[in-house]
Parts: structure tokens; sequence; C-alpha cells
């Protein structure tokens, strides 16, 4: 059984921003999968363990036609300026905040 | 002259010998989707100009008596979830609406180095997230076999791209049965191969551990073709391994030389339509006449799916991740009013692009990883995973193969399973176990119960597909 306010703590985690038609949803759907799932608490395993990772890496060598296609790749941004692919600024505040922050103030 | 009914062996032998030419096959196809396609909704999109251009050079190479690759002039159907450069590649979702593709998968460099004609994409389930195709961000895939009822999924569009004969076969790829399934829904053969044999460079990736890229086509023979290209390591894939046997075309098998297991946890699911039971048990009859079928039991199955639903979604919301509205992809910040942060960037990018199935199994992910859960949720799924492929294992130390069927019941209504998950996700039982064990599976037609197919799944050990094609072909001579 999952609450709510755990749903709202996943949704953060997980960056997506839900309503609260959302968020009661999930919860249900969330609670009945997890409930299922949960069986494997009480599930009886032995005598194996956890394996180290396989994986084989390639030769250090530059990948000359990911290199060549610079341009597609920057084509593909939402929102460019020049050759940089542009964005939010990571500690600007949202137009909301900035009102708030005022009115506190 | 109906040429879409051919198989693609078929088809390589009438080319060569001039019976038609590729551009007419090729035609044909592509009337063919532009007849069905509004109706069944097959394609994301079809690649007319490119398939026809392609069409013309094999034209040219057969009249100079060129050398051929091993699929020259084959048309087939590609997952929209399989890179093709410059083509646009949706995943089925809205995030990816009008993604353009700047790499190629490798198994496309290898199909087109043998000469196959790609037609186009076909549907899926939003990110290979469902067993229906209900769960794409453009509709729908209908099942040919009765238009009220899913193809499938979510390799729904690949199974109704060559069931529905618009193409002679199609790639599709398999994470917890998303191969197998349709191709049982939809009548066809359907492989996932041994973990790492096929690259999954170019494959938008949903769970690592588990995903598979493989092929569906009409019979035994021609899935083996398309294996036969598809398959090898990859530098561009960590995780794909060099084949201990390269795959073959496979030879009619002494089947009376086979051991096949029966796998009791499966026939006696309560899930399983008594119909479905009763045609695999016919089947068994069958065989059983010239070789030793046992009853089997692995008790760690009855936690397959739970481990799944745990290790799947964890997957899959560390690689959903990538999605943020920055480097391609839907994004807010292309909207004119909006003024939000970086996280409203985030946040409200994913939540209006992602379907709700996605995002659920991004949450669910984020739970069984997260602190005070992991090791309840997700270190105990490794830890079932790794007693599940060590059950399978000493299984094939006695038998050859192990048998069931490939899906509960045939292909349900839409809208039947839709409004439940937890309903949809039952659905995969009987496939999922090949993904969480890393082994071959394949899933063949072996009759209709009220007009709709019935698919048999068989399993073999690791790396094992040669084995596994001959005996799927014997399998298919006693059913025809």
């Amino acid at each position: 059984m999952v609450s709510t306010k755990e749903i709202k703590h996943l949704a953060k985690l997980a960056h997506l921003h839900l309503s609260e038609k959302a968020i009661k949803k999930y919860q249900k759907e969330l609670s009945k999968i997890l409930d299922y799932v949960s069986q494997l608490q009480k599930a009886k395993i032995k005598d194996v363990s956890l394996m180290e990772n396989f994986g084989f890496l390639r030769k250090d060598e530059t990948w000359l036609e990911l290199i060549a296609q610079g341009e597609k790749l920057l084509a593909q941004a939402p929102l460019k300026e020049k050759d940089f692919i542009k964005t939010k600024g990571i500690f600007a505040q949202s137009k909301k905040t900035i009102k708030r922050s005022r009115k506190i103030q | 002259m109906n040429l879409n009914f051919l198989t693609i062996q078929e088809a390589l032998k009438a080319l060569k010998t001039g019976q038609f030419s590729c551009l007419e096959l090729v035609d044909l196809c592509l009337r063919k989707i532009k007849k069905k396609n509004k109706g069944l909704n097959v394609f994301l999109s079809i690649f007319e100009e490119e398939a026809r251009e392609g069409a013309k050079k094999i034209d040219k190479k057969i009249k100079s008596k060129a050398k051929l690759g091993r699929l020259a002039g084959i048309p087939l159907a590609i997952k929209d979830n399989i890179l093709v450069k410059d083509k646009t590649c949706t995943a089925g979702s809205k995030i990816l609406k009008d993604y353009q593709a700047t790499y190629e998968a490798t198994v496309i460099k290898k199909l087109k180095a043998e000469g196959a004609i790609i037609l186009g994409k076909t549907n899926l389930d939003e990110f290979g997230m469902g067993s229906s195709t209900e769960n794409s961000a453009f509709g729908p895939t209908k099942n040919p076999f009765d238009l009220t009822r899913v193809a499938g999924g979510s390799s729904g569009g690949s199974a109704v791209a060559v069931a529905a004969d618009m193409a002679l076969g199609a790639l599709g790829s398999d994470t917890g049965g998303s191969i197998r399934q349709p191709a049982a829904f939809c009548g066809l053969v359907g492989l996932k191969p041994t973990y790492g044999l096929v690259s999954r460079f170019g494959l938008i990736a949903m769970a690592s551990s588990l995903d598979q890229i493989g092929p569906l086509a009409k019979n035994v023979d021609d899935t083996a073709l398309l294996l036969s290209v598809m398959e090898g390591k990859d530098d561009l894939d960590s995780t794909s391994f060099e084949p201990q046997f390269k795959i073959l075309l496979p030879v009619m098998p002494k089947i009376q030389n086979f051991k096949i297991g029966v796998i009791k946890e499966f026939l006696e699911h309560r899930g399983l339509a008594k119909e479905v039971k009763n045609l695999v048990k016919k089947i068994m009859e069958k065989i059983s006449q010239k070789i030793v079928i046992k009853e089997v039991s692995l008790p760690s199955l009855n936690l397959a799916l739970a481990c799944y639903y745990i290790i799947m979604p964890a997957e899959v919301s560390a690689n959903l991740a990538r999605y943020d509205g920055i480097r391609y992809g839907a994004s807010k910040i292309k909207e004119k009013d909006f003024t939000g942060n970086l996280e409203e960037l985030y946040f409200k990018t994913r939540s209006e692009n992602f379907g709700p199935e996605v995002q659920r199994r991004i949450m669910l992910g984020t739970f069984v990883l997260s602190s005070g859960y992991r090791q309840a949720y997700y270190q105990q799924a490794q830890l079932a995973r790794r007693q599940i492929k060590k059950e399978f294992l000493e299984v094939f130390k006695k038998v050859d193969f192990l048998v069931c069927p490939t899906t509960p019941t045939p292909a349900f209504k839409l809208g039947e399973k839709i409004k439940d998950p937890l309903e949809m996700y039952l659905s995969d039982i009987f496939t999922v176990p090949a993904n969480l064990a890393d082994l071959p599976a394949i899933s063949l037609p072996i009759g209709k119960i009220n007009g709709l197919p019935v698919g048999l799944q068989i399993m073999a050990g690791p790396w094992q597909e040669n084995k596994l094609f001959s005996f799927a072909k014997a399998i298919e001579v006693i059913c025809s």
C-alpha cells in the first residue's frame, strides 16, 4: 500500500508533475501493483548471489561517424544559440517564485 | 497476382529468376499499406520514395547479374523504436513525435547491407511498454483477424504489417514478450534471441538487461534468415556477444533424438484458457508419438512476473531520465508563453508528453530503487532473477526444449484490459521468464480458436537458436 504523500515524493524524484486527480489514480494503481510484486519479499531464495556485471569495452577510438553528425545533433535541440544548446538557468527562479519571495519581504 | 502472400524465401527465388521485379513487389506492398493502414493503424511513417529507389537499384543488380545480398529486394517493416538514420523515430510517444534519428541501428545497417528494403516504421506501445499497442500515443493497432481485438504488444504494428501482407517480414523488440505475444495473436512466427546475440545499438532502450531485437515472419525459415543477418557481436553494444554458433537455415531434425519438457506451473496456471490448454495438449499428443515428453517443474517461475515488474520498471526509470526537453524531443521551452524555471521545464515536459503507462512504470521503478525500499524490492528481485535462471539451466541439462502456450488466451478485445494495469501485466506470465533468464524463445502458430490464432512457445538453452529453429520447423510441419 502506497500513500498519496509517497506518490507525490515519487513524482518529484521522477521529475513528473501530477495533478491531484492523477495522484489519486496512480496511488490506487501503484498500491495494487506493489501489493502483487511484494510477494517476492516472502520468497525463499537461496544459493544465489548477485553476480558481477559483464560487458566488454570497445577500443578507445573516436567514432568519426558520430562527430560528422554534429550539426544534425544540434538541430535536434529545442532551443539553440549559435553552436550551443540553450536552457533555463540552474539557479534561476520562476516568475511565480520571485513574486512570492517579494511578497514575503 | 498476390505477391505479398509470398514468404521471404519464395520472393528471393522469384526475384532472382525474374518472375517479377523488385519494384513490382515493393509497389504492391505500398498499395496494400495505402489501402489498409487507416483501418489497422500499422505504420507511423512510410518510406515510399526510398523504398522505390531501393527497389530500382536491386532490379538493376539483378539484371546485370551482380552479386546479391541475402535479403535482396525483400520489403520489411521496422518497429518505431529502432533507429533508421535521418528518419523520424517516435517510440510511440509524444515526447519523440518529431525526433529525427541522427544515426542508424546496427541491425538496420546489416539488413540494408544485404539488400533489404525498409518500407517504414510501425506502431508500438509507448517505449515498448504494453501488451496490446493500446498505449501508443498514436492510437492502437487492430488485429486483422478481428478488428475489435488487439494486435498484441508492444510490437503490434510489426506483427500486423506481416499478418496483413503489407511486408514480408518485420523487426520487433522483446523485453517481456513483445515480439512473441503479438506474433501469437496474429498467427506469425516471432523470436526473442538469447540476450546478447543481436546488437541493441540503435534500439531506444526500455530495460537494458532484458531488451532484445528480433524477427517476425510468416514461417520458421524466414525468421531464421532474418536472424542470421542481424546477429553478431557489435563493438557499439558492450552487452553483445560473439555467438558460439552462426545462425543457419534450419534443417528438418530427427525429432526422436530430442527430449521435451512441459512446464507444470504454466499448464496448471488458473489464468490459462481451457481451449488454449487443449490445443497445446493436442499438439503435444501428436509429437509424443515420436519423442519423449516429460513434465518438469520450475517452482521459481511463480515469482517471475513479480520479479520482472520490479526489475523492468527500475531500468525504465533510469533509461527514460534522458527525456528532459533539453537536447531533443518535445519541450516546454519551445512554447512562447512558458516562463517556468529548469525544474518546471523538466517536470512539465515529461508529464505532458509521457503517457500514463510510462509515468506509472517510471514511478514504480523510482519506488523500488528508492532509499528504504531498494533492498526489499530491487535487490530481492535480482536474487530471484538469478534463481530463475539457475533453475532453467538445471532443467536444460535434462531436456532440450521447454514448451508452453505463448499467451494465456488468444487476442483480447480492445479496451478489455487497458483500465486495469495489473490485469494487463498478468497476460505476460508465460513470456517474461525467457527475458529474465536471457534465453532464446520462439512463438509459432499452432491453430485457431474461434478464428483467433494461438501460439506455442518453445524455449531452449542459451545460444541454442539453431536447435530451436530445427525443432520449431518440425512442429510447423506437424501443424500444417
